[in-house]
């Protein structure tokens, strides 16, 4: 973005600092004061209740004793990259092509959508059934005559967290298409005109123009995307509850578990601390970066 | 335009008759939080509000599937200053907290009124109280440690029905000769934790379970009877079959009426998916304890009730408890639940077999023992559940280091 | 219709072909991938408890039934009442109307004022209300519990709108802001030579180009509002519960027997909404809606 793109005189900006300031009363209170709150807890010995007794980093030293909040963390990578990957080549790869005039758009449309609409509790355990190797599809396709197909990731402690990326990428590829399909309907008509009259074929058209030009939504796609991971729950317990063993338990699950079944806010506080400080420490210097990039551009 | 002011004034409509839906104002109206809410827990939960209702009571029904999803409502209205007049939470120090921080009314005097320790099995008397003052309705207790099995199935396969964990092992070797899958889990960390709990205390000793859970003893769990049991519990998974991960029990019930698999552990509670498969206790399907000599595992479900500030709402909360303890309704409630009618002259001639046996050996004097939730923190059960799912999901791993890292937990938990 | 007159400018046609065929075959076959969980919910849904308990789950059903969708619908219980889902049907409508509405208002002039106008703070507050979307939100609940309980905004209507409202502005505002940051700008150059103010500039240019952005806005929020299940629960109050908590005390139970057909019919059921939102909202997926509103 480059500069000459803002507005800035004078009423207008009073107007506009007026228009963003419940925002910045919410940032304000509940986001920032309410991480500050958790952080301030952590360092409690709290269990059910808060209680200002300080313990110091006593709930963090616990917190990476821990080896399922390690798996966790492992985890939430693994499954972040994959799902990530997954859903923006196949929602993107779906956005193109229900571009291409087929016949029945509303149709394919609805159909990769429907996924979003469902709730979690009761989908993650039709795909454990589907998934589960004496019931769902290894079951199926064993006594179709091949009795020696194997599917069985749920059940194995290495391969688990891949089946959650396969439902999450079920539920979350739809929205990816959504995105992007409203992106590409988004573009100027001038630049559909003269990539005609230039003859340009349509996947480089699509690789080398539409999609740079739609960066925005893809961007926010995948800041989505990431929300959806750090914040990753509902999927997950659904369809594996964390298991087999501690295979596929993810950070929001082990902060959810701690804050109200196992009643140890400080632990929780604390592994929701840490979380949020490793992704600042991810996303400041990368905000920090593009800043630089974009003064050096201007 | 016309269309949008239409569908603002219908909105402005519907909001306005909410509101005053909401307005009218009721005597002796009690709000209840609990988690009963399959058929026959909302039957169970029903018996009370049919007897405060008729009591001249309004009973509030808020009912929050899941008792963490329900115990977190609760615990938040609390703090927030809107307390229901009664909510559910488990058996066990859950309610110690609530107590402590004086958010909890003080039941003496209720129970001084009708005998409550007169009336309650002394385990139970003891769990209900904290500092010696009552604090919490036990209600919907059950028995842990239940196994059970598909009657025919074993007749068929020519198997006696076992009495003891280790001859468990025998019996669930010749089902796998037949071709059976002997043991069907519910491979979730809940089940499987129970499964272990339930084969200490049968296979390692009641002596030794008590010193684990309740003294927090390191020594015990490094003890033989400790490792005798880590090890029939591993022997176990060699009798389940692949698709056990993350079942439900409800599904691991379903094979062994369905004649696919042939035993099962979990609670009393198992009963309602074979009696609605239309199966008959002791008939069909059979319930035993393994070891019974060794302890009947305690669990269940009490009401607390929440301190009030208003009058009127403190006699609708008074009479809700008096509702809710009297030991007729108490009877009703545990016979629609399939639970066990506890308190002194319940009547128990009505119970299907494996409930009145459960009964029976729930109130036999010095069988009854707390379940993991009973006598555990929340903290260390689930820290533990973490580590027993590790253990039993990676076969082959050690059991000396499961031994250790199970002492360590237990050794610094509060 | 119309929406395909309107559509000169899209890629070129391709004959049909090896290419064209390739196109159907890769969007039938994501279509399966993605119908597969749906189609094993509705047969599931259609059979009686018996049939499920065998376990042939792709298997058509014997003897199909309906019951479990009438009992889903109007007499399952859902703690002591036995009502089914239908009790929830209008909280959820009370919810999420007003909650989506004015979600996607705000969101639309947060992205506006972030986008357009040279604020100093303004990708600071973007920066902070972007990291409050990564607090797993049950940590804030026991603070903003209190906070709204000190106004009078805990367990009503107004409190669920709030909170709502609350936890969705980081993602509306980010999804306005890219989506204007994208727009040619040549499109609101005009309002900026007039001297427009920031409101009419908002109302007589970016409102008019907004529409595929608010149908995706609303897809989210509306999906998200209505299958909440948590915020509901804790904030809405006894008087508004959504029809999630109906839903949830439905399918979810620690102890007690389950009926999978009805649960299927249960969620199948609650997806209906968001699913006839996904279906209306279709035509604003129409090439250059937003050049031709200028244009116009």
């Amino acid at each position: 973005m480059d500069e000459t793109r803002y507005f800035h005189w004078r009423p207008g900006r009073a107007a506009a600092a007026l228009a963003l300031l419940p925002t910045a009363f919410v940032v304000l209170f509940v986001f920032i004061g309410g991480a500050g709150w958790a952080a301030l807890v952590s360092f409690t010995s709290s269990r059910m209740l808060t209680i200002w007794n300080f313990v110091g980093f006593d709930q963090y030293a616990a917190l990476f004793r821990f080896p399922r909040w390690q798996v966790s963390l492992e985890n939430m990578v693994i499954f972040g990259f994959c799902f990530i990957l997954a859903s923006l080549v196949l929602g993107i790869l779906l956005a193109v092509f229900i571009d291409q005039k087929v016949k029945g758009e509303s149709v394919f449309r609805t159909i990769y959508l429907y996924s979003y609409a469902t709730s979690f509790i009761v989908v993650g355990l039709v795909w454990r059934w589907i998934l589960d190797p004496s019931l769902g599809i290894q079951h199926v396709v064993r006594d179709l005559g091949f009795p020696s197909f194997t599917f069985d990731w749920i059940v194995s402690q290495k391969m688990a967290i891949f089946t959650i990326v396969i439902a999450a990428t079920w539920h979350g590829a739809g929205l990816v298409m959504v995105i992007t399909l409203a992106g590409i309907r988004g573009v100027d008509a001038e630049i559909w005109k003269a990539l005609k009259v230039d003859g340009v074929p349509n996947w480089k058209a699509y690789l080398f123009v539409i999609l740079p030009t739609i960066r925005g939504s893809i961007v926010t796609a995948v800041v989505l995307m990431t929300i959806g991971v750090v914040r990753l729950y509902d999927i997950v317990v659904a369809m594996t509850n964390g298991g087999p063993g501690s295979a596929t338990e993810v950070p929001a699950k082990f902060v959810v578990d701690n804050l109200f079944e196992r009643q140890n806010i400080g632990l929780a506080t604390a592994a929701s601390t840490t979380l949020l400080v490793l992704i600042l420490l991810v996303v400041v210097p990368w905000a920090l970066w593009q800043r630089a990039r974009q003064r050096r551009m201007a | 335009m016309n269309a949008k002011w239409k569908v603002t004034a219908a909105l402005a409509v519907l909001f306005g008759l909410a509101a005053a839906s909401n307005a009218g104002a009721e005597e002796k109206r009690a709000e209840v939080i609990h988690w009963l809410t399959a058929k026959s827990e909302s039957a169970a939960i029903g018996e009370f509000a049919k007897a405060f209702n008729a009591a001249g009571g309004t009973w509030v029904d808020s009912a929050v599937a899941g008792g963490s999803n329900a115990k977190a409502t609760a615990i938040n209205r609390i703090v927030g200053g809107t307390p229901p007049s009664a909510a559910m939470f488990n058996l066990g120090p859950e309610f110690v907290e609530l107590a402590q921080g004086n958010l909890l009314r003080d039941l003496n005097d209720i129970a001084a009124k009708n005998d409550w320790r007169g009336k309650l099995p002394e385990a139970l008397a003891e769990a209900a109280q904290f500092n010696g003052h009552f604090y919490v309705v036990p209600t919907a207790l059950n028995g842990q440690n239940f196994v059970w099995y598909n009657k025919a199935l074993l007749k068929q396969i020519g198997a006696e029905e076992p009495k003891s964990w280790d001859e468990l092992i025998g019996v669930l070797d010749k089902v796998k000769a037949a071709g059976k899958i002997p043991l069907a889990m519910a491979g979730q960390k809940t089940w499987e934790a129970q499964l272990f709990w339930a084969v200490l205390l049968g296979n390692g000793g009641r002596d030794v379970y008590l010193k684990v859970m309740k003294g927090h003893s390191a020594d015990a769990v490094r003890s033989d009877a400790f490792r005798k049991a880590v090890k029939t519990f591993a022997h176990l998974h060699d009798y389940i079959d692949e698709g056990s991960p993350g079942r439900n029990w409800n599904d691991a019930a379903n094979m062994v009426i369905t004649g696919k698999a042939v035993f099962m552990q979990m609670g009393t509670w198992a009963r309602g998916e074979f009696n609605a498969a239309g199966m008959k206790p002791d008939v069909d399907y059979g319930c035993t304890i393994l070891d019974l000599d060794q302890g009947y595992q305690l669990q269940g479900g009490v009401f607390v009730y929440p301190k009030l500030s208003d009058k009127a709402a403190i006699d609708a909360q008074t009479l809700l408890i008096e509702t809710m303890s009297n030991p007729a309704n108490q009877a009703k409630f545990a016979s629609q639940n399939g639970s066990i009618p506890f308190w002194k002259g319940a009547d128990r001639s009505k119970l299907d077999a494996c409930v009145a046996k459960s009964a029976e050996w729930a109130t036999r004097p010095g069988l009854a023992v707390g379940a993991q939730g009973v006598l555990m923190s929340p903290a260390l059960n689930g820290d533990l559940n973490d580590l027993i799912s590790s253990f039993w999901n990676t076969p082959g791993s050690s059991a000396d280091t499961f031994v250790e890292n199970f002492a360590s937990t237990i050794a610094n938990a509060q | 219709m119309t929406a395909r007159q309107m559509v000169p400018d899209g890629p070129r046609p391709t004959a049909f072909g090896p290419a064209r065929l390739g196109i159907y075959g890769f969007l039938v076959v994501s279509a399966v991938f993605f119908l597969m969980p749906l189609y094993v919910m509705i047969v599931t849904s259609l059979k009686p408890m018996e049939e499920i308990r065998h376990g042939a789950l792709f298997a058509w059903p014997a003897n199909p039934t309906l019951a479990p969708w009438i009992e889903a619908w109007s007499s399952a219980c859902t703690g002591l009442k036995c009502e089914g889902l239908k009790v929830g049907f209008a909280n959820s409508v009370f919810i999420t109307v007003p909650s989506a509405v004015l979600a996607i208002t705000i969101g639309m002039v947060n992205g506006y004022a972030l986008s357009l106008w040279r604020l100093r703070w303004s990708s600071l507050l973007f920066g902070a209300l972007l990291m409050g979307a990564f607090i797993p939100y049950q940590v804030l609940f026991f603070p903003l519990v209190r906070m709204l309980a000190a106004i009078g905004f805990f367990g009503n209507l107004a409190g669920i709108v709030t909170v709502q409202v609350i936890f969705s502005l980081p993602v509306m505002t980010l999804l306005f802001r890219n989506y204007y940051a994208s727009l040619p700008y040549d499109l609101f150059k005009a309002a900026r030579v007039d001297g427009a103010g920031f409101w009419r500039t908002w109302r007589s240019v970016m409102l008019p180009l907004s529409g595929p952005m608010i149908v995706v806005a609303l897809i989210l929020k509306v999906t998200n509002t209505w299958n909440d299940y948590v915020l509901g629960l804790v904030f809405a109050g006894h008087r508004y519960l959504p029809m999630t908590v109906e839903l949830n005390n439905i399918v979810n139970t620690t102890h007690g027997e389950r009926e999978y057909n009805m649960e299927m019919a249960a969620t199948l059921l609650t997806a209906l909404v968001p699913l006839a939102i996904y279906f209306v909202s279709g035509r604003w997926f129409v090439r250059g809606i937003a050049a031709g509103a200028v244009k116009g």
